[in-house]
């Protein structure tokens, strides 16, 4: 599994990144100093330095405000720098595009708020950022700021850390309760109830779960975890199916059976699942963390969260959870061998993720801070998020981050036609699992 | 001419020179990405001709296809035909003709996304315009975009959203026609549809000709209405909203490229054919 | 279109007699099409002054109190002006580059008889079917070697690219068919080509030339994709950028995205309207005398 193979990993990467480390002491900068208006060869204490720092803080992204504030916090510091605050919607599609352009032409932004995972695996490998292992062992007092499982969970596959987690996310089961106590209904805490639940709700024309079918990944990621538990859901395809895997789907299309989804959930999207939900038109939906800023105040108010409960027959605990930190900084190499800009960036890179701009962030996006800092402001239904993430015997990486997307994208629409009832959930996932092998060939 | 061969290099070069850049070049490295399958931007592996069996036994894109060819055919029928009819029904009034040329071109205007929203909205079974209408008068909702019907109710924006588009080529065309054609087609009586059809149409063939391509090329690229109304669900993918998932979703280059490949030749072959049809036909004066 | 000013009086001088019912039918026609074509646009503006949630859920009631909050998260969010003017200076560059380099190149493909002719001619259908995603990478690159990304030239060049292949086929289509005598009474007069093309094909073509314009300014204004991506920076931001200000990992603001796009069209739709009338005036002189 994941999080506990990972500590001999880490030695080893550390080891690693020792001899990297000495390696690339020895040539160091003269290669990437030549971008024009900059100026040339001089000392390099207080000198003007820009930063370009590109990330996803911008549009109506929640934390776009505090994201600025904590960058101004910073320029009134230190005026000699200025910084590029580029800013790019993580919905636009070319996001993910320009991001790994610039990585691959010489254009990298010299801090970088990105995906970890297999989002990262390109730049990470091919050497353009820096592994951050030595820089936070050389700083106890910045690297004690963080919560040990947040700097975990944004590891690489090869046990480094690249990027510098702010705030993180979960993934549960959002329930309105004033809908469930209307109808007298008991939450839904384990299999058995949710299905009465569901089968009384749709017997009264309301929705139970908002869920687009398209858009599926809470639905895929909540049911195989609660039919497989943590260590199925780690397996992938690549080995050969986990039984359990079926049954999550299969439990789904118990739920669809019983009439659980919406009559249009094949051609909505999530924003339109939200929607039904924010309106009080659905009693339930599977969603992030995030979705709690989008739901109408009134809603909220009434909403809480729990896990997606255990499918009977599998062998889930119905306590842990989806979630972790999954975006963080990367630091270009090119930059940290820069002597012109190294300490400037080292220094905005200590200021972003330490626990007063953590704590400032996650106030305005509420998602789980990845210091150990009280988060004050926050509605009722995101304590009770963070409780049960506390609660959690463990938290999971979504599958989508372990399987290639071109499976994970196979498995999704695959959704329809099992629930109705064209292909078993077993037909589907050996569909996924040929295209997981011709991906990984 | 004397020294035309002259004037052909120099006046296409500049052309030449920019598409070369800035298109021909590119899609000549994304064709060589067929040839590989790739993972993400900085993984690519040599498979040979893999995609391009992959291709030929792909059911969703079979599907995708003729999807597509669907929406054409209604795009061909409807929306270059209603623009062919405004556009001779415009040039035949006296008043007014500002005011149409400018309001059938506001659709254009405005991006396919917020259009898309609109017909969301239009079509939305909980509380979409439609089914609220049905339900004051009494009936039962309807699910628009079920698996029967989606492909037409995507249809309908996606054919409304550029007939303004064709009317304004087919009306900048009909104004080459010299007036004493119409003078002279006049004295021998012929007027209204015959005119249409003896006069303006074969006089505008080319304008036509090109016309049709963009319709045809056009069609092949839709994408808008149908990711944002059904997401490609419902018996409604086509292959613009198929290559998009592949090549920016899956992010498997490889494989979009070659769908792409794939487009570009079923385009060229189809305008061809069009080409041909109409060849037979063409009069000049 | 002048041409067709100058068709049209003799043509009603005679029929304006009998007002038929062909004429009733043919604008009972147009005025429906005009509904259609309206209310979008109105639609549009309307929940531009609603709420997010109230765009979602009652479109299609009239904002009796409207609400100014998406304009005002607007203008807070970009710099409005300086945003049109980058957005003018771009999309007027490419309109220009286009009709130059597709006009000579339509000019060519129109009336000149060569082999590989339609060769050239599948090329460029070919051409309308390549898609932006296959192309904006190896462009990227290129713009980042040559240092013009985020400056205006990192956007005209590879819009004037990808919209010539419309405008030389339009443009060579209209060329088509423009009668030959005025071609041989011009060579006559002892004109080249270059001659030709600039005092016969040029004036006659001003119709398409203005039509063509209009589309490649259009597309190239609204071009959300390839802004994002070459010129995305204060300094250079053109004003469709504004959409993408809109949306995030957290869901979209729909009121936000109706004012967006409002902002955005309906200057254009201002020019067009001023354009339609130059064109109709200053174009009359330009007419085939027939």
């Amino acid at each position: 599994m994941l999080l506990k193979g990972s500590k001999s990993l880490m030695m080893l990467a550390l080891v690693m990144v020792l001899i990297l480390s000495a390696c690339s002491g020895t040539k160091d900068t003269p290669a990437a100093a030549d971008k024009p208006g900059e100026t040339k060869a001089e000392p390099p204490k207080d000198e003007p330095v820009t930063l370009r720092v590109f990330s996803t803080f911008g549009g109506t992204d929640a934390g776009r405000a505090a994201f600025q504030k904590v960058l101004d916090h910073f320029t009134a510091k230190h005026p000699n720098v200025t910084i590029d605050n580029d800013v790019m919607s993580a919905n636009d599609n070319g996001f993910r595009t320009k991001v790994n352009t610039d990585m691959n032409s010489g254009n990298e932004p010299d801090l970088l708020f990105y995906f970890v995972g297999a989002d990262a695996e390109g730049f990470v490998k091919a050497g353009k950022v820096i592994p951050m292992n030595e820089l936070l062992d050389a700083d106890a007092e910045w690297k004690n700021g963080f919560k040990p499982d947040a700097l975990k969970l944004v590891q690489q596959k090869d046990g480094n850390i690249y990027a510098i987690p702010l705030t993180g996310f979960y993934e549960g089961l959002f329930v309105n309760k004033a809908i469930f106590e209307k109808h007298q209904l008991e939450l839904p805490t384990d299999w058995a109830r949710l299905k009465t639940a569901v089968k009384t709700l749709a017997s009264k024309g309301i929705t139970p779960i908002s869920a687009p079918f398209d858009q599926s990944h809470y639905l895929i990621e909540n049911s195989i975890l609660s039919a497989a538990g943590p260590e199925g859901h780690h397996k992938g395809l690549l080995n050969g199916i986990d039984p359990n895997w079926g049954k999550g789907l299969a439990g789904l299309k118990e739920l669809y059976d019983l009439g659980a989804f919406p009559k249009d959930a094949a051609t909505i999207d999530l924003n339109m699942a939200m929607n039904y939900y924010s309106e009080g038109l659905s009693a339930m939906i599977i969603e992030g963390s995030w979705a709690i800023n989008s739901m109408s105040e009134q809603v909220r108010n009434t909403t809480t969260v729990l896990p997606f409960p255990a499918i009977s027959g599998g062998v889930g605990s119905g306590k842990d959870i989806i979630g972790g930190f999954s975006t963080g900084f990367y630091m270009a190499k090119k930059t940290y061998e820069d002597t012109k800009k190294k300490d400037a960036a080292v220094a905005l890179l200590k200021h972003l993720t330490s626990p007063e701009s953590i704590k400032i962030i996650a106030e305005s996006n509420g998602g789980t801070p990845a210091a150990n800092v009280e988060v004050t402001g926050l509605p009722q239904v995101a304590l009770d998020g963070f409780k049960m993430a506390a609660d959690a015997p463990t938290i999971n990486a979504p599958i989508d981050t372990q399987v290639s997307q071109e499976t994970f994208t196979t498995i999704r629409e695959n959704i329809q036609p099992v629930l109705k009832g064209s292909k078993t959930p077993e037909q589907a996932l050996e569909e996924a699992k040929k295209v997981e092998e011709n991906n990984k060939k | 001419m004397k020294g035309d061969k002259k004037y052909i290099f120099l006046f296409l070069l500049p052309a030449a020179i920019m598409m070369t850049t800035f298109v021909y070049y590119p899609f000549f490295k994304s064709f060589y990405l067929s040839f590989f399958r790739t993972t993400g931007f900085f993984d690519k592996k040599y498979v040979g001709l893999d995609n391009y069996e992959r291709l030929f036994s792909d059911g969703l894109l079979g599907a995708a296809t003729l999807h597509t060819l669907e929406i054409m055919l209604y795009v061909i029928i409807f929306q270059v035909g209603l623009a062919l009819v405004l556009a001779v029904m415009v040039d035949s009034i006296r008043w007014g003709k500002t005011f149409f040329r400018t309001v059938f071109f506001f659709p254009i205007v405005i991006s396919g996304a917020a259009i898309s929203l609109l017909f969301v909205l239009i079509y939305n079974f909980q509380f979409g315009l439609l089914n609220g209408a049905l339900e004051s008068l009494g009936f039962d909702k309807v699910l628009w975009l079920s698996e029967n019907s989606a492909l037409k109710s995507v249809a309908i924006p996606t054919v409304w959203h550029y007939v303004g588009f064709y009317f304004i080529l087919f009306l900048t065309a009909m104004s080459k026609i010299p007036s004493d054609f119409y003078e002279a087609a006049k004295l021998e009586g012929i007027t209204g549809i015959k005119k249409t059809l003896y006069l303006t149409i074969p006089l505008i063939l080319s304008d036509i000709k090109v016309v049709l391509t963009l319709a045809i090329t056009g069609t092949l690229k839709v994408f808008d209405f149908v990711w944002i109304l059904t997401r490609g669900q419902n018996q409604t993918e086509v292959l613009g909203t198929y290559m998009y998932k592949k090549a920016l979703i899956d992010l498997n280059f490889g494989y979009g490229s070659t769908i792409a490949v794939y487009i570009v030749a079923f385009g060229v072959i189809l305008s061809i054919v069009t080409n041909r049809l109409l060849k037979k036909e063409e009069i000049t004066y | 279109m002048q041409q067709i000013q100058s068709v049209i009086p003799r043509r009603r001088a005679t029929r304006s007699t009998r007002f038929n019912g062909g004429t009733i039918f043919t604008y009972i026609c147009l005025f429906l099409w005009s509904l259609t074509t309206i209310y979008p646009l109105f639609w549009l503006v309307n929940n531009s002054f609603k709420l997010s949630r109230d765009v979602m859920n009652n479109s299609f009631t009239i904002a009796i109190s409207p609400v100014l909050t998406n304009y005002t998260t607007a203008f807070d969010r970009i710099n409005i002006g300086k945003s049109y003017v980058n957005s003018l200076i771009m999309s007027v560059s490419t309109v220009l580059l286009v009709l130059i380099m597709g006009g000579l190149a339509a000019y060519v493909i129109a009336r000149f008889r060569f082999r590989g002719r339609s060769v050239l001619y599948s090329i460029l259908v070919a051409t309308l079917l390549i898609p932006s995603f296959s192309t904006v990478v190896p462009v990227y690159e290129l713009l980042i070697k040559w240092g013009i990304v985020n400056t205006y030239w990192g956007l005209i060049l590879p819009h004037t690219a990808s919209n010539l292949t419309f405008a030389i086929l339009v443009i060579s289509g209209y060329m088509a068919t423009i009668p030959k005598d005025l071609e041989d009474a011009a060579f006559m007069d002892g004109c080249n080509r270059l001659n030709m093309f600039s005092r016969v094909f040029l004036p006659i073509s001003r119709p398409v030339f203005a039509s063509a314009s209009i589309f490649v300014f259009l597309w190239a204004y609204n071009d959300l994709f390839s802004a994002l991506i070459f010129v995305n920076k204060d300094s250079v931001r053109p004003i469709v950028a504004l959409l993408s200000e809109i949306s995030s990992q957290y869901g979209t603001d729909f009121g936000l995205m109706a004012s967006a796009v409002s902002i955005t069209i309906i200057p254009i739709l201002v020019v067009y309207l001023f354009i339609q009338r130059y064109i109709e005036k200053g174009l009359t002189e330009g007419a085939i005398k027939g």
